[in-house]
């Protein structure tokens, strides 16, 4: 697999600010008249991370990717990328590669065909057009369809095409919007996997999402927005670590009320317990602690002589993060995409988490 | 990997090679699809060539024909009248062919993608404005070969079949401004379909296929006003009288005019719209 070196042992780039952030945002909004797609955002990517944004249709990504890759005025609020202000759009157009949500391509073209076009129009000569045109189909493993045409292609194969077109002039930051919507899992792990080899060649990755799992598995920091505005930001661990809560899921020969009454005096003022769809006694522990408080738990579950029929102590997904925050699932797909699907089994592993959406105050389905 | 140093190694082509890329896009478009962009253009004026030489072969007899001015005794028959007038159907019937991607691009996101590489919006109205006079040299020829062995008259030689074959491609040009304006604003790859009528009265309401003496009084007035009128004139004249006279330098004028405004008002069409995001 070839390796593009993207910002490694590249000079500085004119005037982009040596060691500058590859991404700031400051109070960034953005209003189709009355009303806000983009509720003053900030934020700030390093270079060489890959930054996830995640929310539901509608929040706000694909015009944040757009106001920050000059296809947008922002209405108020400041962004610059390397150094580079966004209304210098000359400037940071050299500095970013763009894949939009639905892959613009010309059917007509061949894929080798596309890239030489992009590649020239970036100002690369003919025999370098040629040249580079070869190496990001390489990337994206498509070398050996660079003769057919884009529209015989596949959806993933179109996607990939897209993020090639998008490393032709190598740019140090990337803007990936929804790469892996409407792929099926295997493309879309072939697209994770590209991705983890642009960062580790040296590009800032922002990518947006609404597939929970790929924002834990590839970003290392993620902002999730809702309605336009951020509601929390940082890594993955680290929201799991302050908005979720770890679950322990006892199976049990009917023996609910010994479990509460043994653990009572023990609950910390955040902690519940609840009874699950099946008879299974669900327990949330407290914010922030993990196995250590469900093994205290559990051990004074035994000390009572209780023994579960089988036992499972879930740690907090991001989808409970998400809809601790923004009070609903994020509805991925066709279906439900609006509202009530974050109540039961459907969501987390093994139905555990499902059952955490209820008590707790907050977990009103028809907050919105 | 050396290359790889540089990052800002692709500041945006030079508006020269955009326009020569935008260029090859069209070709290699339109090799793949001849019928609109080769065949097509030229279907109308060849139908033409064939039916009105048989059927109006005597209009020359008919009381205010005068073909289009020029000397009797050089004119010859209606044959040597219609083709260098016909043949400006290629331009007029068929036009705007490339204005169909335009619309495309600008829906799809397509555009918006490639203006994000640094060249100049208007890189793509110009490539695309050269092909479009490029693809009509093939059924000009064609036109003018079968018009020639139906009983044209050449007695100018390659000379006039030169700059005849430059007044089509010309007023392809021209034309076409008015099918990019459209495309940009509606972003509808049928345009060139949709706007196919309005050639119908540019050519038939002209001096191209019958002279103004034999047109009633209202359409006399109208072909004079035609722009297509004083092309077909000099058309004629090129072919068949002396190509330097009189109308030659001013129907190039006038066609440079309209491909300088049509084409003034497709980038500033395609300005705004740009900006409008
Ligand atoms: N050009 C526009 N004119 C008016 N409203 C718009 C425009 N573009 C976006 N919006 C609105 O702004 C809001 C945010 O849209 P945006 O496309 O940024 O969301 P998104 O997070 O990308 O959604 P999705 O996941 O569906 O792609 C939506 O309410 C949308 O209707
Ligand atoms: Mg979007």
């Amino acid at each position: 697999m070839v390796t593009i070196n993207y910002a490694v042992g590249a000079g500085p780039a004119p005037g982009s600010g040596q060691g500058s952030p590859a991404i700031e945002v400051a109070h960034l909004t953005k209003r189709f008249g009355p009303a806000v797609a983009v509720d003053d955002v900030s934020f700030t990517v390093e270079q060489g991370e890959i930054f996830g944004y995640l929310g539901r249709n509608g929040s706000g990504k694909t015009t944040t990717v757009r106001m920050l890759a000059t296809l947008t005025r922002p209405t108020s609020g400041q962004a610059r990328i390397c150094g580079a202000d966004i209304t210098d759009a000359r400037r940071v157009r050299r500095l970013i590669g763009v894949t939009m949500q639905e892959a613009a391509l010309d059917e007509a073209m061949t894929a080798g065909e596309h890239l030489r076009f992009v590649a020239g129009l970036s100002g690369l000569g003919r025999a370098a057009a040629r040249r580079r045109a070869e190496e990001v189909l390489e990337v994206v493993g498509l070398s050996r369809d660079a003769e057919v045409r884009i529209g015989a292609f596949s959806g993933g194969m179109k996607r990939r095409l897209d993020i090639a077109s998008a490393l032709i002039s190598r740019p140090p930051v990337l803007f990936l919007d929804e790469p892996t919507t409407g792929l099926d899992p295997q493309s879309r792990r072939a697209v994770w996997e590209e991705i983890r080899t642009l960062q580790a060649s040296g590009a800032t990755v922002f990518l947006t999402t609404q597939y929970l799992e790929e924002a834990d598995q590839l970003a290392g920091r993620l902002a999730i927005v809702d309605a336009g505005a951020i509601v929390a930001e940082g890594s993955p661990r680290k929201l799991k670590a302050d908005h979720g809560r770890t679950t322990i899921t006892v199976a049990h020969n009917g023996v609910a009320g010994q479990i509460e009454s043994t653990l009572k005096g023990d609950l910390l003022a955040d902690e519940h317990l609840a009874t699950d769809g099946s008879g299974r006694t669900v327990i949330t522990l407290s914010s922030g602690t993990g196995g250590e408080r469900a093994l205290e738990l559990l051990a004074r579950i035994q000390g009572a002589g209780i023994s579960p029929t089988h036992l499972a102590v879930t740690e907090t997904s991001l989808e409970d993060v998400f809809i601790r925050l923004t009070g609903t699932a994020i509805g991925v797909g066709a279906s439900g995409s609006d509202g009530a699907s974050g109540s039961d089994g459907a969501s987390g592993s093994d139905g555990a988490s499902g059952s955490d959406g209820a008590p707790d105050g907050t977990g009103g389905e028809d907050r919105r | 990997m050396n290359e790889s140093r540089n990052v800002l190694e692709a500041p945006g082509a030079t508006a020269g090679r955009a326009v020569g890329l935008v260029f090859r896009r069209q070709a290699t478009a339109a090799l793949r699809d001849p019928g609109p962009h080769f065949v097509l253009p030229a279907l109308p004026a060849l139908l033409m060539t064939v039916v009105f030489t048989a059927l109006f072969d005597r209009i020359g007899d008919a009381p205010g024909y005068d073909a289009g001015g020029l000397d009797r005794s050089h004119a010859g028959g209606y044959d040597a009248f219609l083709i260098p007038g016909v043949v400006m159907l290629v331009a007029l019937l068929g036009a705007g062919a490339t204005s169909a991607s335009l619309a495309a691009d600008l829906r799809s996101g397509y555009f918006e993608r490639l203006r994000l590489l640094g060249a100049r919006p208007g890189t793509h109205l110009t490539g695309r404005l050269l092909f479009e006079a490029v693809r009509l040299l093939p059924g000009t020829a064609v036109v003018l070969g079968v018009g020639l062995v139906f009983g044209g008259d050449n007695r100018n030689g390659i000379v006039g079949l030169a700059l005849v074959t430059m007044l089509v491609a010309m007023l392809g040009m021209a034309y076409s401004g008015v099918f990019y304006t459209v495309a940009i604003r509606t972003t509808d790859p049928q345009t060139p379909f949709q706007l196919q009528p309005l050639g119908l009265p540019l050519a038939f309401l002209s001096t191209a296929l019958v002279p103004l003496g034999v047109m009633p009084g209202w359409a006399e007035t109208i072909a004079r006003w035609n722009p297509v009128s004083p092309v077909v004139d000099a058309s004629r004249q090129a072919l068949t009288g002396d190509p330097w006279a009189g109308e030659l330098p001013g129907a190039v004028a006038l066609l440079a005019g309209i491909i300088v405004a049509t084409h003034a008002l497709a980038s500033l069409t395609l300005r705004r719209r740009l900006a409008g995001s």
